[in-house]
């Protein structure tokens, strides 16, 4: 495009209200050709707002769109991917059961019997010479790795000629290595002069891909800048509004007896391939120990594996000193397990039911709230009021439907519920997973305190600085084998790094 | 050739039609997402439409017009609850189901007191090809609505898995909101999809009434509607498993028609379901179903070589194909991931 990067999107005094609910509040925002802008917020700061009516989905109550300076309004999201402006979402759009090319062809549809494969097939070429983008496009969605996947999606968008592409949380589900090459095609989008939008928790991310900033605090735009007159420190400063006190110092742990014992444990994955391979691990009560690795190391294996949904080849799992013979969820919690599933949405959480009965689900069977095979319908509502304050669960009430809390909110509650039962051992997967600086630092906490009252807290994660910050002891896993376990204190980045990449597969 | 001549492979056809092409319109309705449980309704109100047009307008032509019409009329109700409003379509699918049934029985009762009979569709033999012996008989001197049957299976094959509209049809039911953040109206798709298998449905139920045999008679249907359901099921939601299901059917309907009649059970019929078990022991995998199967495969083997004076009641025969539906789906039971995962759910964008 042009070396000087004229303003490609222009927003002004954008206000969009949900009843007395005020989500954007007279947003100015400004984004250039050629750039990676940085939205940073808080969760229910208005950032996906804001994106949803750029994108056509919302129309905003006051204010004014301009694209090039043309004032732009879009009504629906088509409109506005014909004007060039793309979204790749947190949750791909894509359809799993079709292959990568009828995913691109897929399109509102002018002539009913057209058939667009063959000039899919020419565009997406088309952007593989432009981008260095390549799809394989007979291979079906659902046989692509998420990385793979995030990519289909950038070359559909840019295939339908978008301009200016929104990234919403892009790397929640990329391995370091995907997401390193992710910033460096956002770096070329931008240098072939695509503007480009990086919405981010991660300030790691954001410094090293963004130009510019714009941080959204409570619906309104709390301050924008270039990225290099800056510090994470004052970023984070605008988003949460006051200085969030430093991380407490860690306690050292004292270990205590095993509580999680894994020998030989070798599990296949759905393919018939092995996912773990003669593994072996141990965690003690009173110490945290992560998991190092990239996505599909055969992290969710071994957690479904001690939870007892999936058949083990061999090996043998231990919890608290008892070995666990015929392995159920139900035997998991009866030795004192809980989980913190990485699936908030279907897993973790059940949508339909309110927060209380959410809380309260592993509670039902036993005293004080079951009283001869009924529930105590009273002391299950002051257990849940209890927990609710307890673990700062910001909702209307108990009767709350869990599906209409936020994200962080529900991760509280489902903290309460797995914390309270008082287990010897939690298993957190990603736990962070898509919250806000604040509700993670209370997730950081709670798992620390469980640990510092003599819990055990097996943290598996995806994210590296989240391991080397919470974990006593670092396990490595790297194609479904333990490579190491190290002292955190002696852990560094690159260490870990060059173990979980380390293969002994030479193909 | 006592049982399985042509006359009985031409009943398998004529029995196969309608349903075929109910299926069909089923089938595009389901990969939209939006299952009408109620389809046996909707074939009836086909069948009533057409018949009472043939009373007002003696015009075959306009008689199916009718039908589709009829067939249109439900397939909307169904659309707007389905798309619409959004009610749970199984609740919604009933009801049009037991609407259908009863409002064409009323209205025949109202409207055309006198029963009345129509010639049916006259057949029109292929020249040529129509000369080459069994097979020129049955599949080329057939009526215009079998030919016409055949002509929209295949477009409608070509549509589903040749077009962009198809992918967007299979895009619509899998992940609509795939579909929606690619510009494609959702609503669109489905209505589309929902119309086009009302208007199937109601030309298969006109001919079933006045295409066929020249008559309507209350739910004279019978179940072909759920067998169509039951075609798309057993045949994973592909066009290939649906017309091998629909083979199935009709045959064993063919075959049950003919032994009605008969005073006696034929010793052939013992020997095809012989063959039939050996081939479904010779399928399966697990050791007990094959001891089981090979049990069968014994007994049915001696039926046919001592041919017994057997009789069995007519509506034994009767429910055979039914029966063989419910085998059908329960055998079918590994095969229903491959429903299309938006099925029966409605599209709410802002939750998405």
């Amino acid at each position: 495009m042009t070396t000087d990067p004229g303003p490609a999107l222009q927003l002004t005094g954008i206000t969009k209200r949900f009843g007395a609910f005020v989500a954007n509040d007279r947003i100015d925002l400004g984004i250039a050709w050629g750039e990676v802008h940085a939205l940073l917020g808080e969760n229910g700061a208005g950032k996906t707002t804001l994106m949803r009516i750029v994108t056509g989905l919302y129309q905003p109550d006051e204010g004014t769109m301009r694209l090039d300076g043309e004032p732009v309004t879009f009504r629906r999201p088509e409109q506005a991917l014909r004007a060039g402006i793309g979204m790749v979402h947190q949750h791909f759009t894509l359809v799993p059961t079709l292959t990568e090319l009828e995913n691109l062809t897929m399109a509102p549809a002018f002539l009913p019997w057209a058939n667009g494969r063959s000039a899919a097939r020419r565009k997406a070429a088309e952007v593989e010479r432009a981008t260095g983008l390549r799809i394989e496009p007979d291979r079906l969605v659902a046989d692509a790795a998420v990385g793979e996947r995030q990519r289909l999606e950038i070359v559909k968008l840019l295939s339908r000629g978008a301009r200016l592409l929104i990234f919403d949380e892009p790397s929640a589900a990329l391995s370091p290595g995907e997401w390193d090459e992710l910033a460096k095609l956002m770096r070329r989008l931008a240098g072939e002069g695509h503007a480009v939008v990086l919405i981010s928790h991660k300030l790691s991310e954001v410094f090293a891909v963004a130009d510019r900033w714009t941080v959204l605090r409570g619906g309104a735009v709390a301050g924008t800048g270039d990225i290099a007159g800056t510090t994470p420190a004052e970023l984070v400063a605008l988003m949460v509004g006051e200085s969030l006190a430093p991380r407490r110092e860690r306690t050292p742990a004292t270990p205590g007896g095993p509580a999680l014992v894994i020998e030989g444990l070798t599990v296949a994955r759905d393919s018939g391939a092995t996912a773990l391979d003669e593994v072996g691990l141990e965690v003690r009560a009173g110490e945290i120990v992560g998991i190092a690795g990239v996505a599909g190391s055969g992290q969710s294996e071994l957690v479904e594996a001690v939870l007892g949904i999936r058949p083990v080849a061999g090996g043998t799992i231990e919890i608290g000193g008892r070995r666990l013979e015929r392995r159920t969820p139900e035997g998991f919690y009866a030795a004192g397990g809980a989980l913190i599933p990485e699936d908030r949405h279907h897993v973790a959480v059940i949508g339909g039911m309110s927060l209380g009965e959410n809380i309260n689900l592993r509670a039902l069977r036993h005293a004080p709230l079951a009283r001869r095979g009924r529930i105590d319908i009273g002391a299950a509502r002051v257990r849940a009021r209890r927990l609710i304050e307890e673990y700062e669960v910001r909702a209307t009430g108990e009767h709350q439907p869990m599906a209409r809390l936020s994200g962080g909110n529900q991760q509280k509650a489902v903290l309460a519920r797995e914390l309270s039962t008082d287990p010897s051992l939690v298993i957190a997967v990603q736990p962070v997973r898509g919250l806000d600086v604040r509700a993670t630092e209370f997730v950081y906490r709670r798992l620390t305190e469980h640990r510092d009252r003599g819990g055990a807290v097996l943290l598996i994660s995806m994210d590296l600085d989240e391991v080397l910050a919470l974990s006593d002891r670092i396990a490595v896993l790297a194609h479904g084998r333990v490579r190491g376990v190290l002292d955190a204190a002696d852990a560094t980045r690159a260490g870990i790094g060059s173990l979980m990449t380390s293969s002994e597969v030479t193909a | 050739m006592g049982v399985l001549d042509i006359a009985f492979l031409v009943s398998a056809l004529t029995i196969a039609a309608p349903i075929l092409l109910a299926a069909t319109g089923e089938l595009i309705a389901q990969r939209a997402g939006v299952m009408n449980v109620g389809l046996e309704g909707v074939l009836l109100a086909g069948a009533f439409a057409g018949y009472l047009t043939m009373t007002r307008i003696d015009n075959q032509a306009l008689g199916f017009l009718g039908g589709i019409a009829g067939g249109l009329l439900l397939a909307a109700l169904m659309g707007v609850l389905a798309i619409e409003v959004k009610v749970d379509q199984i609740v919604a699918g009933i009801a049009i189901g037991v609407l259908g049934t009863g409002l064409t029985s009323f209205l025949d009762q109202h409207f055309v007191p006198e029963p009345r009979t129509f010639t049916p569709l006259p057949r029109l033999s292929v020249p040529l090809l129509s000369d080459v012996p069994v097979l020129g008989e049955v599949l080329f001197h057939q009526d215009l609505f079998i030919y016409v049957t055949v002509a929209l299976v295949v477009l409608a094959g070509l549509a589903m898995y040749r077009t962009t509209w198809g992918i967007n049809l299979a895009a619509t039911g899998e992940t609509p909101i795939a579909a929606d953040a690619a510009g494609i109206s959702v609503r669109g798709v489905r209505w589309a999809a929902v119309l086009i298998a009302g208007a199937f449905a109601g030309a298969a139920g006109a001919y079933i009434s006045i295409g066929d045999v020249g008559v309507f008679r209350e739910a004279m249907t019978g179940g072909r509607g759920y067998l169509a359901i039951a075609a798309v099921l057993f045949g994973s939601w592909r066009l290939r498993g649906l017309l091998a299901a629909v083979t199935i059917f009709a045959v064993t309907d063919a075959v049950q028609l003919r032994l009605q009649s008969l005073p006696t059970v034929p010793g052939e019929v013992w020997g095809v379901a012989a063959l039939l078990v050996a081939v479904g022991v010779a399928r399966s995998r697990r050791p007990r179903a094959r001891l089981i199967g090979a049990a069968v495969l014994l007994g049915l083997v001696a039926l046919a070589v001592l041919r017994p004076q057997l009789t069995l009641p007519a509506s034994l025969w009767l429910a055979m194909p039914y029966v063989l539906a419910l085998v059908a789906l329960a055998a079918g039971r590994a095969s229903r991931h491959r429903a299309p995962s938006a099925l029966t759910v409605p599209y709410i964008r802002s939750e998405a």
